[in-house]
């Protein structure tokens, strides 16, 4: 919103203020300003110039020579180009060399092919001014040469732009008065406001106003005028409403947007003579909500189909107006106007928002009906327009107000409790000083003793409670005269959220283990699903999704792992990802961890088998491994490599999962020639069984005695099946037994393998004997011939 | 005697140089230096009868040659000891170090990690919560009034709903707009006093570009007991922001609208660029719009079922991606989400 210095400074007397002090103190007193524009600044040295005696330049066909009185002794010589007609008397802006223009454009004494000049005419759009056309504005011949432009222009305004956004619950805020008043409390400078009559009722015209839903709209005011001449409206006024960035049309249309912009009433004005009506002189407005399929031609031109949701103003025949959005052309008023009726509402505020988002249109009047403005600035918006229709345009008033507001208002009260003020505040602001900041906004002080009675006035529909009112008194005061504080208080422990705290570890542990951390997006489409032969089965899903890419809540991190490693796999030989997140079910929302490592061979598996049995170690977790148990409609197996896939367990619960990725998903993310692995887990059960405490054991007092053992077995045994054959047999004296090699190539029979272990053995209370530990290894390579068919290469 | 010394001094060095072995070099030391009858050792022992004007000059050389002789052996042992245990030929030491292979935290890990300690150590709680709510915790709990504009200005993720049931409005499914959503929750569950912070992702359905992003990170915080006050708001922020900015920064507070705090502020931090002097960061104001906050609306505390009038207490939220764009000079935010290894394995 653009508020004019100026202008407010009808108001409130400003004018030596800096307009960039004004701006400071209202972001700090009230509301973000962003902008704070002086309109001269940088025109000092463009004047008003006439043209004197043009020329065509003697070395170039598009350029011409001109002598310009700009108020000197001499002419200036001047050459321009072919942008804009010229002709001798024309008076327009001439730039005196060496400048600068606002834009920055330098301007020199210099030579154009060979001719002196000593200036510029200027265009708007050089100038930084007024709609900043290409086109240039002349002056009129009763503007003496020389007289700088930023005084013919009326430029000496100063645009302050401030950010709708922190005005949200201030309809009072979005006009000229409202500022000012927040101005003078802020600067403790006196407000003036215009003085508003009660009008004498004219008696030409009846002006009925029906309101068929009291919902729909709270007051409605309105008056026929007569013996409107059409005509631009004063100087003035169009500097401030061009300064305010509104179009000056003419005098009737300029007033009502005058008055918005100045008491934030939205106003509207019909031409009389095309409503229609039974009775030429009883005219009949009714406010209703359209009806289905009713159109209208609305000033801007379009055609409108409307709904119930919209509220319409109504003739005896027909919609005339959109309320508090939009006028229709049916009664416009145009230049032969002579009699009009002004209408000054208040609709509610939701009802107008809605509309406006259904028919796409937010007008000015919309945008200030949908913050909820205060029920009085009704009538003072109308007296106001009728006072300024009777100046500037000729008008006669032909009825009486007609206002469907049946009770007089009364403001409320709010009982402010001063200690409580200054505990939240956590400043002691003296009583005399919480009344005068209260009053200097208008607020009326009631009560004795520690808590006031403060009347509300009714333009202030934001204020509810006493909080509200420990806002203005704060802000006023200078949130920048409050002293920190720090917090007093019991102590307590902190405490931790269990996954969090687990999370943390396990990215620790596998960023440790050479892990990049992920965040991939919640959200996914069934491309991504489909890449990974999954289906949106059991999705939740979007109803507003940004794209069809995002529309999906996704139910595993995997899919956007695997997308990463397509992502990276051209810069990157190994990869080794991981992402903690959230997952999410029609009936739950949980928190997972998954990752991936690709690798050249199907080794891979036993790498990230080995992160993961570290993880599990970690976080002291007991477990056991399967084989992937495919239960029969779940679709996820999909991506699951057959025979290449665990299941972790903790007894009965499932942590997680690992695998090889089936070959068909791998492809439909390029990786060729490589394999990849991934695991899945529950943060939750990881959580539930994990735990830090880790018992010391005594160190062992006797040495051990290592031997390796190599066996040669059928493919198709098991490793952990023989380890854990070793296991029992070597009890007690076996301590450890590792695989160190898995080997089956040219120097075995086909279908067979060799594996070779590295055996521990150790005693408690004393010292082994190499024979003693040859005989339990003796029997053991017995048991393993016998029972698992295994033979000992030696 | 200083002849003598002088002989015995290079008759020892090129001994030393001749020795090829450890054994010939404790020869070596025996016949020079040996406790016993080393030849140096005896040469010393004399020095004492030597008549008083001689006794100091030769000593001293005595003692120097000593000195001498036995840095020549250590030198010449080291050299012989290590030959043996080193590659023979040119040893490169310019060849780049084999790095060991480490992972990367992602930075707004890093940031929460660095953030979430700092809050623990002024007694901050830290919680999480679900990502997927209802517009009851979302908006309505926050003093959110139905159909308010203020709604809107959330562009907020909505769940699709099957059309034949009829779902309240209250528990209709929305991907949460903001980490405020958790503060009734938390204060459901908790009584005061209260300091909490809840870090998390958001999702607002708005377009994207290099400064937003439809999901993004923040950290919800607030303080609820019987007494807190702005003046503690300001001296917290002060204090939080001087620790994660590591150097003392200044805080002010303007006005600002949020339904679920009253007053409510924008707080702006002071230009750690450019110090409060003014620069293209701030926009040559010196100040950084960094935190909206407020003193949390009564309704809130009414909606946590807190006794009405007991407790008072401020609220604020800090945009976690965007501290970490500012402490990492990141200039787009789809960064932090858009999985390339370029840009995550630089942290």
């Amino acid at each position: 919103m653009k508020i004019s210095r100026n202008w407010l400074n009808q108001y409130v007397s400003i004018k030596s203020t800096k307009p960039t002090k004004i701006g400071e103190v209202l972001t700090m007193g009230i509301a973000e300003v962003e902008g704070v524009q002086e309109l001269g600044a940088g025109l000092n040295d463009v004047v008003v110039g006439e043209m004197k005696e043009i020329k065509k330049h003697p070395n170039a066909d598009k350029l011409f020579v001109s002598q310009v009185d700009v108020g000197e002794a001499k002419l200036r010589q001047v050459i321009f180009g072919q942008v804009v007609a010229l002709k001798v008397g024309d008076k327009l802006p001439i730039a005196l060399a060496p400048t600068k223009l606002p834009g920055g454009m330098k301007i020199k004494k210099t030579k154009l092919r060979g001719v002196d000049s000593a200036g510029m005419c200027c265009l708007n759009s050089e100038l930084g001014i007024l709609d900043q056309a290409d086109d240039v504005n002349f002056f009129p011949k009763s503007i003496k040469n020389g007289t700088k432009i930023a005084k013919a222009l009326g430029l000496d305004d100063a645009i302050l732009e401030i950010d709708n956004k922190s005005l949200t619950h201030r309809a009072d805020l979005f006009c000229h008065v409202g500022i000012a008043r927040e101005l003078a409390a802020l600067l403790g400078k006196k407000l003036t406001l215009p003085k508003l009559a009660k009008p004498k009722a004219g008696s030409q015209y009846k002006l009925n106003i029906t309101i068929k839903d009291k919902k729909l709209c709270q007051r409605y005011a309105g008056i026929i005028l007569d013996d409107i001449k059409i005509s631009p409206s004063p100087d003035w006024m169009q500097a401030h409403l061009s300064a305010a960035g509104m179009r000056p049309i003419n005098n009737v249309v300029d007033i009502t947007n005058y008055v918005m912009l100045e008491y934030g009433q939205p106003l509207h004005a019909f031409d009389v003579a095309k409503l229609k009506s039974k009775k030429e002189k009883e005219k009949s407005l009714i406010v209703r909500a359209a009806k289905p399929g009713e159109t209208i031609t609305t000033l801007d031109g379009e055609q409108r189909k409307l709904s119930e949701k919209v509220i319409v103003i109504a003739d005896e025949k027909e919609p005339v107006a959109i309320a508090g959005i939009m006028g229709g052309v049916n009664t416009e008023v145009s230049e032969k106007t002579t009699a009009i009726v002004i209408e000054s509402a208040n609709f509610n505020e939701t009802f107008i928002r809605k509309a406006a988002q259904e028919l796409g249109l937010r007008t000015e009047g919309s945008i200030r009906h949908e913050k909820g403005i205060g029920l009085d600035i009704s009538e003072q918006g109308l007296l106001r327009a009728v006072d300024l229709l009777q100046k500037h345009a000729g008008a006669k008033i032909a009825s009486k107000v007609t206002d469907t507001l049946a009770k007089k208002l009364k403001p409320v009260t709010i009982k402010l409790d001063l200690e409580y003020l200054n505990k939240l505040v956590g400043v002691d602001i003296p009583k005399a000083k919480v009344s005068s900041i209260l009053q200097s906004l208008e607020f009326k002080i009631k009560g004795q003793g520690k808590t006031l009675e403060v009347e509300v006035p009714i333009f202030r529909t934001d204020i509810k409670i006493p909080e509200d009112l420990i806002e203005e008194v704060a802000r006023v005061y200078g949130y920048d005269n409050i002293t920190p504080q720090e917090i007093t208080g019991v102590l307590k422990p902190v405490e931790e959220l269990p996954d969090m705290h687990w999370g943390d570890k396990l990215a620790e542990v596998l960023v440790g283990a050479g892990f990049t951390e992920m965040q991939n997006y919640s959200f996914y489409g069934e491309k991504l699903l489909r890449r990974c032969l999954l289906t949106t089965k059991d999705h939740i899903e979007l109803a507003n999704p940004l794209s069809e890419d995002l529309q999906y809540l996704r139910t595993s991190l995997l899919p956007w792992l695997f997308y990463d490693v397509a992502k990276n796999i051209r810069e990157f030989n190994h990869l080794n990802l991981f992402e903690i997140g959230h997952v999410y079910f029609p009936d739950c929302e949980s928190k997972a961890l998954s990752g991936v490592m690709l690798g050249d061979k199907e080794k891979v598996f036993y790498d990230l088998k080995g992160v993961v049995e570290l993880l599990l170690d970690k976080l002291n977790i007991e477990y056991q491994t399967r084989e992937l148990a495919r239960t029969a409609d779940c679709e996820y197996w999909n991506m699951y490599a057959v025979g290449r896939s665990l299941q972790y367990m903790s007894g009965k619960d499932m942590l997680g999962t690992l695998s090889l990725l089936d070959q068909r998903v791998a492809s439909s993310f390029n990786i060729k020639g490589k394999k990849l692995a991934f695991f899945g887990f529950s943060v939750g059960q990881l959580t539930q069984k994990a735990s830090s405490l880790t018992k010391y054991q005594s160190l062992p007092k006797f040495p051990p005695v290592t031997l390796d053992l190599a066996l040669v077995v059928k493919q198709s045994m098991p490793a952990g099946k023989i380890m854990q054959f070793i296991q029992e047999w070597g009890k007690p004296l076996l301590e450890k037994v590792e695989l160190f090699d898995v080997y089956s190539g040219k120097q075995l029979e086909g279908g067979q393998k060799n594996l070779a272990f590295h055996l521990t053995y150790r005693a408690q209370d004393r010292t082994l004997q190499d024979k003693e530990v040859e005989q339990v290894q003796h029997k053991l390579i017995g048991a393993l011939e016998n029972e698992l068919g295994a033979k000992v290469r030696r | 005697m200083p002849e003598q010394i002088e002989k015995i001094r290079q008759q020892a060095l090129s001994d030393i140089g001749r020795c090829r072995s450890e054994k010939e070099l404790e020869n070596v030391r025996h016949k020079y230096l040996g406790r016993q009858d080393g030849q140096l050792t005896a040469i010393l022992r004399q020095v004492s009868r030597l008549p008083e004007d001689q006794r100091q000059a030769t000593g001293s050389l005595a003692n120097r040659t000593r000195a001498e002789v036995e840095q020549a052996w250590q030198k010449k042992k080291a050299g012989i000891v290590n030959a043996g245990a080193t590659q023979a030929g040119y040893f490169d030491i310019t060849v780049p170090g084999t790095k060991p292979a480490t992972g990367h935290l992602h930075p707004l890990t890093r940031i929460r990690l660095e953030v979430q300690e700092i809050f623990k150590s002024m007694g901050f709680m830290v919680q999480e919560g679900n990502e997927l709510t209802d517009l009851y915790y979302n908006f309505l709990s926050l003093n959110f009034p139905e159909n308010h504009p203020a709604m809107d200005s959330y562009d907020t993720f909505f769940i699709k709903e099957d059309p034949k049931q009829k779902i309240e409005l209250e528990k209709r499914q929305v991907m949460r707009a903001h980490t405020s959503n958790m503060q009734v929750r938390i204060m459901e569950k908790n009584k005061p006093p209260l300091k909490v912070i809840v870090p998390g992702r958001c999702f607002r359905n708005e377009a994207t570009d290099a400064s937003h992003d439809h999901t993004f990170h923040q950290i919800e915080g607030f303080v609820v007991d019987e007494n807190i006050s702005i003046a503690n708001l300001v001296y917290t922020q002060k204090v939080l922001l001087s620790k994660i900015f590591g150097q003392e920064v200044k805080v002010r507070l303007r006005p600002g609208y949020f339904p679920f705090v009253e007053p409510g502020f924008e707080l702006d931090c002071s230009c750690i660029i450019c110090g409060g002097q003014g620069c293209s960061v701030c926009k040559r104001t010196g100040w950084v719009e960094l935190i909206p906050c407020g003193m949390i609306h009564p309704k809130v505390l009414e909606s946590a079922g807190y006794p009405q009038g007991k407790y008072t207490g401020f609220a604020f939220g800090m945009g976690w991606s965007r501290l970490a764009m500012m402490k990492y000079e990141i200039d787009d935010i789809r960064l932090f989400m858009g999985g390339d290894l370029r840009f995550l394995q630089q942290f």
